[in-house]
């Protein structure tokens, strides 16, 4: 209770040490995702201007994660900041509809040139929120309470959650009912309120995917690409010709020949497509080992948090990263229909980039606070 | 420590849980991975690789087929082909029937219906409308086209194209046509020395390939240059194929015959210098599909290489073969005679009948085509070898195995073993029955009695010429003895002997050269009724008979009223024989020509020195032959025998003119001084037999000097050294 309240008194146990292992490989991904946009972005128009504002995003990403690595987590535990990440993500979300359409969804805003996504940062706050919120219920012993923990928080997630659906962006709106659903999961929320949510999902899902026309084509066309290979089923084939093709060794770096316009979104939603094909199985199952890695960090971290917060924020954040990196694999290989979420550290977009080494930045100030020691040694 | 962490335990392994999910989930791409791009990698390269070449081909121009002189039979142009998408003329909703109407018109043609057709066809986005258009043509169906448009802003026309593509032409249509053959749509040969050719001529077709970016932009360039197919230069002589083809077809019309054929072959190199068949056919012209079969074949039927896909019972012409195997085997002489019998011979109940009969020497029994005399002949060879025996010589002979000429769909012919035979089977070979072959395999077996006994394989390409000129292949043909040299003498003194004295005596006598050769005059067999029905006369031989050159057959098939092969295919025979031996440049050895000519020479020279051209008439007219005047410089030949070499005859006679002193064949000439060499050569000219006694010169003679002399008397001359 009393440690719950407050850190004060926390001592560091084991010498102070961020994880240097997660830093190599988020900054190593983030490296190898400059290389890998330039490369798939050969076939558009401004190939250059692809390579710089990674390179921007990338810098920009890198500092965030230097800052917020320096910068005690526990501060994401003030309910100032936790409220006021809130508003600023709701105020954004709605800002998008202001803004300029792109490829049919308002998904985007723009400042001075620069512009982003805020659902990307939503995804963010629900994690800070829930890892306080639900530290904050079982400190008042009300977690197993469905009115008091599982209600509010689904008030606060389904604001944001029906925000972003409206964009429409039902992957990232996705990604947060997974995020969701896993940290309630973790913090130990009964099993049997969650279950309650499955009628929800299986409502929202036949109204948002049975009655949205392209929502279902997209279903289709994943579970049969070749019925309609010059149309919907399209991306599908062209991401898995460019996987296949790619073969053991691959085409080479710089070599694909699918990214030249026969695979659409080849350097943002489809780029470990291209990755595979240039580097093959080799290359494409290196990557997936070193997000597994992180993956491996990441819980790492989460479970020598010295606190339930720590422990509750790395976790959120390692599924965040993880999760939707695999979701995209998914999609690339057809194993998942065809969401647009990007591949963390990789794909090309700059708010994505930011976030994600934004959340590396979190977990790695969470690893400083690691200990050496058994979680469960208790009674 | 006041830390409790009771409310983490129980929930501190939750996180391992989502861990281990998350690790099974990676594990499924693995596994998806290692499918992709090594279980089905090579499914997705060939996807990936289809989606982004596109490929250009190039048609590599296919080789010419040429005669022996370089004459084009065949060759490829480039040509235009009006092709259209029926799938974008119907998008565009045109009215067919206008268009249809509109192209019969720019292409001159007096019926839509057909384009009409072709322009409502589904399913596909290629129709060639025509091929091998016309230039201005091509300008016309251009303009019909923009002018239909002009003002139109729906139902306009569209997709209509032309394509430019090499087209096979050829140049001298139906003239051999059957040697040459005919391509079909694709340019693949699909007859005659297009298809057996094949391979050589086609060369290799090029291509670019593009590789292209979705958008179909290229961004790459790889290019296979095309090869030129290679020449085939054939053994025909254009000019004496189109001889042979004008003879053999107005024997053909005159006769009315179902069809003809005809072979000529130089028998020492087994080169094929004319091949004919009627009916022929245009190869420009592809055949058309036809519905039902009667049409098929009246499409296809002039399209057949008769001489070499189709075999016949040869009937008396076969002797020839029957009286080599005998002479062969030592079982007879030429002057031996042998019974004929009563003009007819039993064989276990079967009568074979006969037009003479009696005992003949054996020459006569060729002469008069006696069908006793062969079949006793072929008794003899059965009862000393065996029946087998005979087969063997008919074998060695070229008969029963295909001659291998670079023609397609050659016909072995049908030659069966002896034990396949029936009792009566000898009666029925002896004389050409019951035994299968072609007109080429008969050229090449009366070949063997021209060439000293030796059989050559006929052939008709002499080379193939690559693309840069070089040769490729030359012609190797088969070479091996069939009978002795002697054997092949003496049938070739007794073939002489059918045109002097025998069946074709009429009709074969040569203007001043000798010719050896044989009739035939088989009945055909009805493959439906087993029964004979019509004939198929049939002369085959070779000339000149002293110093043979070419081998030739002639056959004609039911020919309406005469049919004995010395009457209907002999005739034949000689024109194409004359036509060759003077256009061949061969000198004339018939000996009563000689000797006119020598005459003629003798008195040219005087008339030249004297100035008195009364004389020539009256020595002319003294010869009694007639056909002296029918000699013009152009085809007449030098009498030293060499072969002309395009000099014009008056300046040759002068120049070869033998002997300084002219003389008169029917007088005894002054040898009186002259060497016993130039003796011995006027005597060889005057067909004097020499007694030559002594050495040095020429001092008395007998006869004297201006005694009437004939051919074949004895003259002796006595010689002394001089002081």
């Amino acid at each position: 209770m009393i440690e719950q309240a407050t850190h004060k008194g926390l001592e560091k146990i084991d010498q102070i040490r961020w994880d240097l292992w997660l830093a190599a490989a988020a900054v190593g991904l983030v490296f190898f995702g400059v290389v890998m946009v330039y490369s798939a972005s050969a076939g558009a128009r401004d190939a250059g201007g692809f390579l710089i504002g990674q390179l921007r995003w990338a810098a920009l990403g890198l500092v965030v994660m230097a800052v917020l690595m320096r910068l005690d987590y526990h501060i994401y535990a003030r309910p100032t900041i936790v409220y006021g990440l809130f508003l600023l993500c709701v105020v954004l979300l709605v800002a998008v509809f202001f803004f300029e359409e792109r490829n049919g969804a308002h998904r985007w805003i723009s400042f001075w040139g620069i512009s982003g996504q805020p659902s990307e940062l939503a995804k963010l706050t629900l994690i800070i929120f829930l890892s306080w919120f639900l530290t904050q219920r079982q400190g008042q012993g009300v977690l197993d309470s469905f009115t008091e923990t599982l209600l509010p928080a689904t008030v606060i997630m389904g604001v944001m959650a029906a925000l972003i659906m409206k964009e429409p962006d039902l992957g990232t709106t996705a990604m947060l009912g997974l995020i969701f659903a896993v940290m309630m999961f973790v913090a130990g929320v009964p099993v049997r309120h969650l279950l309650k949510f499955i009628p929800v999902v299986i409502a929202g899902g036949y109204l948002f995917i049975f009655r949205v026309g392209w929502r279902w084509d997209r279903i289709v066309s994943f579970m049969n690409p070749d019925l309609d290979p010059e149309g919907k089923g399209y991306q599908l084939k062209q991401s898995l010709i460019a996987v296949g093709s790619g073969g053991v060794h691959g085409l080479g770096l710089g070599q694909s020949r699918q990214k030249l316009n026969f695979l659409p979104e080849a350097q943002s939603d489809f780029i470990f497509a291209v990755v595979s094909e240039e580097l093959g199985m080799i290359g494409a199952a290196t990557v997936v080992i070193v997000f597994a890695f992180v993956l491996w960090r990441g819980l790492r971290a989460c479970h020598r948090a010295p606190d339930r917060f720590g422990y509750l924020l790395a976790l959120g954040l390692t599924t965040m990263i993880i999760a939707q990196a695999f979701f995209n694999m998914s999609v690339v290989l057809s194993l998942a229909p065809t969401k647009g979420i990007p591949l963390p550290f990789i794909s090309a977009g700059g708010s994505s980039l930011v976030v994600t080494l934004a959340a590396v930045g979190i977990l790695l100030n969470i690893s400083e606070w690691g200990r050496a020691r058994p979680r469960v040694n208790v009674e | 420590m006041a830390r409790t962490r009771k409310k983490e335990a129980g929930l501190g392994r939750r996180h391992l849980v989502v861990g281990v999910i998350l690790v099974v989930w990676m594990c499924a791409i693995l596994v998806r991975l290692y499918h992709l791009q090594i279980l089905e990698h090579d499914k997705y390269r060939q996807r990936a690789e289809s989606q982004r070449y596109k490929e250009f081909r190039l048609a590599a121009p296919r080789g010419a087929i040429v005669d022996r002189n370089g004459a084009i039979l065949a060759h490829s142009v480039i040509s235009n082909t009006l092709v259209i998408d029926p799938e974008l003329l119907r998008k565009q909703e045109a009215d067919i029937k206008a268009v249809a109407g509109l192209f019969a018109a720019a292409l001159d043609e007096p019926d839509p219906a057909d384009i009409l057709a072709r322009l409502s066809r589904t399913g596909t986005r290629y129709v060639r409308l025509r091929r091998r258009l016309e230039p201005g043509r091509v300008a016309a169906v251009k303009e019909a086209v923009e002018q239909y448009n002009r003002g139109r802003r729906e139902g306009r026309i569209a997709g209509v194209h032309f394509e430019q593509e090499p087209v096979r032409v050829y140049p001298n249509r139906m003239l051999a046509s059957h040697i040459v053959g005919y391509v079909d749509d694709e340019e693949e040969g699909q007859a005659g020395l297009e298809k057996t050719m094949e391979d050589r001529l086609r060369g290799e077709g090029g291509a670019v390939y593009y590789e292209t970016d979705a958008l179909g932009r290229p961004f790459d360039r790889r290019e296979s240059p095309p090869r030129d197919g290679a020449r085939i230069v054939t053994t025909i002589d254009l000019g004496l194929q189109h001889r042979v083809e004008a003879l053999l077809e107005t024997a053909w019309r005159e006769t009315r015959s179902k069809a003809a054929s005809a072979v000529v072959m130089d028998l020492k190199t087994g080169e094929v210098l004319a091949l004919a068949n009627f009916p022929t056919y245009d190869p420009n012209l592809r055949p058309r599909a036809r519905k039902t079969k009667e049409e098929i074949e009246r499409e296809l039927a002039p399209r057949r290489n008769r001489a070499v896909q189709d075999y016949y019972e040869p009937g008396s012409v076969f002797k020839v073969v029957t009286f080599a195997a005998a002479l062969e085997d030592g079982l007879v002489r030429p002057d031996d005679k042998i019974n004929c019998l009563n003009g007819r011979i039993e064989l276990y109940g079967r009568v074979i009948r006969d037009h003479v009969s009696g005992w003949l020497p054996v020459t006569q029994a060729m002469a008069k085509s006696s069908n006793v005399g062969a079949i006793q002949l072929a008794l003899k060879v059965a009862r000393k070898s065996g029946e087998d025996r005979l087969v063997e010589h008919i074998r060695s002979f070229g008969f029963g195995a295909r001659t291998g000429i670079e023609l397609p769909q050659e016909t072995p012919g049908l030659v069966l073993p002896a034990r396949r035979w029936h009792r009566t089977s000898i009666g029925s070979v002896a004389i050409g029955q019951e035994i299968g072959v072609t007109v080429l395999q008969l050229t090449a077996a009366m070949g063997v009695l021209g060439n000293r006994g030796l059989w050559v394989q006929p052939h008709i390409v002499r080379q193939v010429i690559g693309p840069d000129n070089r040769i490729i292949e030359a012609a190797q043909p088969i070479e091996r003895r069939a009978i002795s040299e002697r054997t092949a003498a003496e049938v070739s003194a007794m073939l002489e002997q059918v045109i002097v004295a025998g069946t074709a005596r009429h009709t074969v006598k040569l203007s001043g050269y000798t010719a050896a050769g044989k009739t035939g005059t088989p009945q055909k067999i009805n493959p439906a009724t087993r029964r004979y029905s019509g004939y198929m006369p049939t002369f085959a031989g070779f000339v000149p008979a002293s110093d043979p050159r070419y081998a030739i057959a002639v056959v004609l098939d039911e020919p309406v009223g005469q049919y004995y092969g010395g009457v209907v295919a002999a005739p034949v025979f000689k024109s194409i024989a004359e036509t060759l031996l003077l256009e061949g440049g061969i000198s004339p050895d018939q000996k009563e020509f000689r000797e006119t000519l020598d005459l003629l020479v003798a008195r040219l020279r005087d008339r030249d020195r004297v100035g008195d051209s009364a004389d020539l008439q009256r020595v002319d007219e003294a010869s009694g032959a007639p056909r002296l005047a029918t000699i013009s410089e152009d085809d007449a030949e030098a009498p030293a025998g060499a072969p002309m070499v395009g000099a014009p005859m008056a300046s040759a006679v002068v120049a070869a003119a033998p002997t300084p002193a002219p003389f008169d064949p029917r007088v005894m000439p002054d040898f009186r001084g002259r060497s016993v060499r130039e003796v011995a050569q006027m005597c060889t000219r005057l067909d004097l037999r020499a007694n030559l006694v002594g050495r040095g010169e020429a001092v008395r003679q007998s006869p004297a000097p201006g005694e009437p002399i004939e051919p074949g008397d004895i003259c002796r001359v006595e010689f002394q050294e001089k002081k």
